[in-house]
C-alpha cells in the first residue's frame, strides 16, 4: 500500500471549535441586549453599545457564526463519512474556514459602527457580501465535488439536506443583496417598495427554511441514527419529506408581511403554504423521534441523545406554532409582539442550538482521539440548565406577546385606544427580566460545554488521522 | 387553465414520488442506505489489519 487516504478532519476541528467560541460570544451579546430591554440604562449612552446596533450583531453571531460554523463542521464531517472519500481540496476547504471567520470578524466590527444594509439577517454591507459569496461558492464546490468523487453509490439523505441548504443559500444571498454601491459602506437595493420587502422576506424566511432547518435536518439525519446506533426510522419518509419540505418552504415568506402594502393575494399564498408546511416539518420530526423506537431506554443514560430528542420536540413545537402564527387572524394579534421573539427562540435555542450541541458532543471525542467526552455528568447538567433556560425564555415571551397584542388592539367605546404604547412596555418589564434569567441559564450551559470540550481535548490523544475505508476489491 | 394544469402536474409528481419511495423495489436499497451512518468511522491510522 503506497499511500493511505485519510479524512480531512482538520477543517472539521477548526469549525467545531469556532462553533463553540461564536456560540458563547453570540449568546453573550444576546444576554446584553436582553438586559438592556429590562434595564435600558445599560447602553451607557454609548452608540456602539446601543440596542439597535447590538441586536443585529447578536442575530448574525448566533445564526451565521455559531449556526454557520456548526453547519460547516458537520456537513464536512458527514459528507466524508457517508461518501467514503476525503474532502475535495484541502486548500479550498481551508479557504472556507478562514474566509468565513473573516466575514464574522468584519460583522463584529461593522455592525456596532452602525454600518448596515437594514435588511433583516442581511445587514452586512456590500463588500462583506462579496466575501460571503466567494466563501459560499467555494463551499459549494468543496461539498459537491466531494459528492461527485464518492465511493458509495447512494447519496445519503443527510447530504441531500446539506446540498439543498448550500445551493439555496447561494441563490438567496445573491438575489437579496443585489445592491448598487454608492460608497465603500453604502449601497441601495435594486428593488423598491413592496417588491424589496417581498424579496427580503423570500430571503428571510428561506434563511429559516434552508439555513436553520434543512441544514440542521442534515445534522439530524446523520447524528441521531449514529448516537442511537439505529438506522433512521423510515428512509422512504425521509425522501418524501425532503422534496415536500424544499418545494413548499420557498413560498411561505409573505407571512412576514401580513397586513402590509404587499398585495392581499400574496399574503394569502404565504399563509396557505405556511400551513401546508406543517406536514413535511412533522415528517422530519417523526422520523427523527421514531428512530429511537425500541431504544428509548438509552435516553436514561445518554444525555447526548436527550439533547437530540428534545431538539426534535422543539422542532415539532415551533413548526406547529409557526403555521399557526401565519394565519392572518392569529397574526393580527401576534405580529410585532414578543410572541414572535419567543417563537424564534423556541426554534433557535430549542431546535438549532440543541441539535448542534448534541452533534458536537457526539463527534468531538472522535475528532480528538478521546473515548468519550471528559464529563458525562457535565453534559447532563448542561442539558437541564439549558432546557430550563429555554422554557423560562419562551413562556415569558408568550405571556408578554399575547399581553402586548391584546393591549395594542384594545379600544374604548368612543374608538380611541385604551392603552398608550409605553403602558404596554411597562407591563412587559417583569417578562423581560424572566427572559434575561432564562438567557443566563442557557449561556451558563454553553460555558459548561466549553469547559468540557477543553478537558476532552486535553484528555484525548491529539488529532488522529482517520483512514477512509476503501472498497475491498479496489 | 395553465395554473390548473401546472397544479395537476405537481400533484401527480408528488403522488408519483410517494409511489416510487414506497415501491417494493426500493426497499433493499433504502435499508442499505439507511445503514450508512452506522458504519464504524473510527479507524485510526496507522492501523493494524486483522
Amino acid at each position: 500500500m503506497q499511500s493511505v487516504e485519510t479524512y480531512n478532519d482538520k477543517v472539521v476541528r477548526q469549525f467545531t471549535l469556532a462553533t463553540i467560541f461564536w456560540g458563547v460570544i453570540g449568546m453573550l451579546v444576546g444576554l446584553v441586549i436582553a438586559a438592556q430591554l429590562a434595564w435600558p440604562a445599560l447602553n451607557f449612552d454609548i452608540a456602539w453599545l446601543s440596542y439597535g446596533r447590538l441586536r443585529p450583531l447578536h442575530t448574525n453571531a448566533v445564526v451565521f457564526a455559531f449556526g454557520g460554523s456548526g453547519l460547516f463542521a458537520t456537513s464536512y464531517y458527514v459528507v466524508q463519512r457517508t461518501c467514503h472519500v476525503r474532502l475535495f481540496s484541502d486548500r479550498l476547504a481551508a479557504f472556507t474556514f478562514w474566509g468565513w471567520q473573516a466575514v464574522i470578524v468584519a460583522a463584529v466590527i461593522t455592525l456596532p459602527m452602525g454600518l448596515t444594509q437594514t435588511h433583516e439577517y442581511a445587514e452586512l454591507i456590500w463588500p462583506i457580501d462579496l466575501l460571503i459569496t466567494a466563501v459560499w461558492v467555494t463551499y459549494a464546490i468543496v461539498f459537491f465535488m466531494t459528492i461527485a468523487r464518492r465511493r458509495i453509490r447512494h447519496i445519503y439523505v443527510a447530504n441531500w439536506f446539506f446540498g439543498a441548504y448550500i445551493l439555496t443559500i447561494a441563490v438567496l444571498h445573491i438575489f437579496n443583496n443585489l445592491q448598487i454601491p454608492v460608497s465603500w459602506t453604502e449601497s441601495y437595493p435594486i428593488y423598491s417598495g413592496a417588491v424589496d420587502a417581498m424579496v427580503q422576506w423570500w430571503y428571510g424566511h428561506n434563511a429559516v427554511g434552508f439555513f436553520l432547518t434543512a441544514g440542521f435536518l442534515g445534522i439530524m439525519y446523520y447524528y441521531v441514527p449514529k448516537q442511537a446506533q439505529r438506522p433512521v426510522y423510515s428512509y422512504r419518509l425521509s425522501v418524501v419529506h425532503f422534496w415536500a419540505l424544499i418545494s413548499i418552504y420557498m413560498w411561505a415568506g409573505p407571512h412576514h408581511l401580513h397586513y402590509t402594502s404587499l398585495p392581499d393575494w400574496a399574503q394569502s399564498i404565504g399563509m396557505v403554504f405556511s400551513l401546508i408546511l406543517l406536514a413535511p416539518s412533522w415528517g422530519g420530526m417523526i422520523n427523527g423521534m421514531m428512530t429511537l423506537s425500541g431504544a428509548w431506554h438509552k435516553l436514561r443514560t445518554d444525555p447526548i441523545l436527550k439533547f437530540m430528542i428534545v431538539s426534535l420536540s422543539f422542532y415539532g413545537m415551533s413548526t406547529f406554532e409557526g403555521p399557526m402564527m401565519s394565519i392572518k387572524t392569529v397574526n393580527a394579534l401576534s405580529h410585532y409582539t414578543d410572541w414572535t421573539i419567543g417563537h424564534v427562540h423556541a426554534g433557535a435555542l430549542g431546535w438549532v442550538a440543541f441539535i448542534t450541541i448534541g452533534a458536537i458532543y457526539s463527534m468531538l471525542p472522535k475528532l480528538y482521539g478521546a473515548e468519550r467526552m471528559y464529563s458525562i455528568k457535565a453534559i447532563d447538567a448542561h442539558f437541564w440548565i439549558a432546557t430550563i433556560g429555554i422554557v423560562l425564555y419562551i413562556t415569558a415571551m408568550w405571556i408578554a406577546g399575547v399581553m402586548q397584542g391584546l393591549m395594542w388592539r384594545a379600544t374604548n367605546p368612543d374608538g380611541t385606544l385604551t392603552y398608550t404604547f409605553i403602558e404596554s412596555v411597562r407591563q412587559t418589564y417583569p417578562y423581560y427580566v424572566t427572559r434575561f434569567v432564562g438567557g443566563i441559564l442557557f449561556f451558563s450551559g454553553m460555558l459548561i460545554m466549553a469547559w468540557n470540550v477543553r478537558k476532552t481535548c486535553q484528555m484525548g490523544a491529539g488529532a488522529p488521522l482517520v483512514r477512509v475505508p476503501l472498497p475491498a476489491h479496489a | 387553465m395553465i395554473s390548473g394544469i401546472l397544479t395537476s402536474i405537481l400533484l401527480l409528481t408528488f403522488i408519483g414520488l410517494w409511489a416510487w419511495a414506497w415501491s417494493r423495489r426500493r426497499r433493499a436499497d433504502f435499508s442499505e442506505a439507511a445503514n450508512i451512518p452506522l458504519e464504524d468511522d473510527s479507524r485510526p491510522f496507522p492501523e493494524d489489519k486483522p
